[in-house]
């Protein structure tokens, strides 16, 4: 196994004051996709701009080849991790091929120009996240679902090795959940590493390799699919209010399955 | 990213009017009308290259040629400080005036002009005396880059330049030096002379510039132009956010260093020869944004381009229609520039609802 980027100990305060991250280690493999868990303010997307070095830690170090990740140059680092954001600050007056070559800027060279392999990345990238038909479009009239797409698409072109995805199917109809996380499998099976934020317990049952489940900043608990989505692990996290069950899987296996349940009053 | 051929098109276009105008400058005026011949020969003459026209003609060719070269390099130079700041603050409100650039440099040339005022306002009117000119263009670019790097160290913390901030701070600043020119000008509200060149400084003037304007505003034009190639993609990854660009591989911090200098550089210059011109830095990269959309390669050069065809048709229309009313530049400006963007605005109120 080799080892993208590693975390360790991680303490942040946003403003100095509010904490954020406490202690945080994590590994991620070549390989594998591993999968952030945690309710809303445990410090997941603090953690994805951590990994891709947009925040500078108050304590502890990323490291990207072994190298603290904020002391390689932007560029180089892009080259190696790339972001699906959760949302965008704004929304570009851009059209969608445009935007996508957005993800090629860490490969053009001195005058920024995109040559042929830049076109065909963003054309193979827009093709696998479905959106090859949206290339022309601006992206002001794209529907939620189709703009996350957009935003896995360019996370694509970019070619890293390493994809970190902040929800990257929240506003996603099933059938397009389903691609998207058959997208990252792909990619994952092809060596790549992912870490994955999501809510979302059963596509995480689905195509995770491990689970990091966080709370308040904290690591509270981190192993396979198996260990993490039960009753014992979660309601430390979520308390009470979700329903278990098992899905019978490929052979004898069972996928473990979880919903938010209301249990009658 | 974008492209295609209409910006090349347009961009040849706009180049190709940028230079009949210099002609038409040589050309026209309410007095004295050339042909052709004799204005381009007295345009080589004023360059330094063949001979010159005979006694006063020769005089006004060398004005009128000054006159034409400062107002296009003024016009390119306050365009692309206007485009690179609203590219950086990803806000088309955003203009070189709010980085008290406009202000900065009129307390400049005020303070100048006060110090002058004690030998007597021929002094200042009269290019054929001394140094005041300079004096004055030298003391409105110190206080124009003063100022703008003035109001970035309010604006930025740990090296690190908070976008909000600094609109606040540039708010904050422009309202303190219009107080001290306020105070400046009821000082002097009894010495009608000096009065008068505050006033005309106020409003801009291209009156009696020479090679030394032409120099002054062109180098900063040049250097500002330089960073083109090195911020126009970033600008255009700017516009999802500064940490999406940074996810992307864009030095920020940098590329901010590079877009505010050069706004800063060009927009001083330009403030410091020809004093303050509002609302072009504001309206033609709007005006070329409606014609080739976002893309910032495109928007940079031609609102460069754009800028300088502005100023001189603007400059134009003054000289031939109001020329015995003497509006200056600033003034035209507002008076034509205002009504147009309104309309425009009115026209393409959807298709400017992107930003």
């Amino acid at each position: 196994m080799v080892s993208l980027l590693q975390a360790r100990a991680l303490n942040y305060a946003y403003g100095g004051e509010i904490p954020a991250l406490d202690r945080m280690d994590l590994d991620l493999q070549a390989g594998e996709l591993l999968a952030l868990l945690g309710p809303n303010g445990s410090g997941k997307s603090t953690m994805i701009k951590m990994l891709s070095g947009l925040l500078r830690p108050d304590a502890g170090e990323v490291l990207l080849a072994g190298k603290d990740i904020r002391s390689h140059h932007p560029r180089e680092r892009a080259r190696q991790v790339a972001v699906v954001p959760q949302v965008l600050d704004a929304l570009p007056g851009q059209r969608v091929g445009d935007f996508v070559m957005g993800g090629r800027y860490a490969h053009m060279g001195f005058w920024r120009s995109a040559d042929g392999q830049d076109r065909a990345a963003v054309a193979s990238a827009l093709d696998r996240a479905d959106v090859g038909d949206l290339a022309d479009r601006l992206l002001s009239e794209l529907s939620g679902g189709q703009r996350q797409r957009v935003l896995v698409a360019r996370a694509f072109a970019q070619e890293a090795e390493i994809l970190l995805c902040d929800e990257p199917t929240a506003s996603l109809d099933p059938e397009h959940q389903l691609m998207v996380l058959e997208l990252l499998r792909a990619v994952v099976d092809a060596g790549m590493g992912v870490v994955l934020v999501s809510h979302d317990f059963n596509l995480i049952s689905q195509f995770s390799d491990r689970v990091l489940l966080m709370d308040a900043g904290r690591a509270v608990a981190q192993g396979s699919v198996a260990e993490i989505l039960r009753a014992e692990v979660l309601s430390q996290v979520y308390g009470s209010r979700l329903l278990f069950a098992e899905i019978p899987a490929e052979g004898s296996a069972v996928s473990p399955m979880v919903l938010p349940w209301r249990w009658s009053k | 990213m974008g492209g295609g051929r209409k910006p090349l098109l347009i961009g040849l276009l706009l180049a190709l009017t940028w230079i009949l105008f210099i002609g038409l400058e040589l050309i026209a005026g309410s007095d004295v009308i050339p042909d052709l011949a004799t204005a381009l020969q007295g345009a080589m003459a004023g360059l330094g290259m063949g001979e010159a026209l005979e006694g006063n003609l020769q005089a006004i060719m060398e004005l009128r040629l000054w006159r034409g070269i400062c107002a296009g390099l003024v016009g390119a130079s306050l365009a692309l400080s206007g485009a690179l700041l609203q590219g950086l603050f990803r806000n088309g409100l955003a203009e070189p005036g709010i980085l008290g650039l406009n202000a900065g440099a009129t307390l400049g040339a005020s303070l100048a002009i006060l110090v002058l005022g004690g030998y007597g306002a021929q002094f200042l009117d009269d290019p054929g005396l001394g140094a005041s000119p300079f004096l004055i263009a030298g003391f409105a670019f110190v206080g124009s880059v003063g100022t703008g790097v003035f109001i970035m160290l309010v604006a930025s913390f740990g090296g690190r330049v908070s976008v909000p901030t600094l609109l606040l701070t540039g708010i904050a600043v422009n309202a303190c030096i219009s107080g001290l020119l306020a105070a400046i000008q009821s000082a002097v509200l009894a010495d009608f002379e000096v009065q008068r060149a505050l006033m005309s400084w106020t409003w801009g003037t291209l009156d009696d510039r020479g090679p030394t304007h032409a120099a002054m505003v062109g180098s900063g034009l040049f250097l500002s132009a330089l960073v083109i190639p090195f911020v126009a993609v970033e600008l255009d990854l700017f516009a999802a956010g500064e940490e999406d660009a940074s996810a992307l591989g864009v030095p920020v911090g940098f590329t901010k260093l590079l877009v505010l200098g050069a706004a800063a550089l060009s927009c001083a210059c330009a403030v410091a020869v020809a004093g303050q011109i509002a609302f072009l830095g504001l309206v033609v990269p709007h005006l070329i944004r409606l014609m080739v959309g976002n893309s910032h390669r495109s928007l940079l050069i031609l609102s460069l381009l754009g800028g300088a065809v502005f100023l001189l048709g603007t400059d134009l229309i003054q000289r031939n229609f109001f020329g015995s009313w003497q509006l200056q530049p600033g003034v035209m400006m507002s008076l034509i520039g205002g009504p147009f963007f309104l309309y425009l605005l009115f026209r393409r109120r959807r298709s400017l609802s992107a930003w």
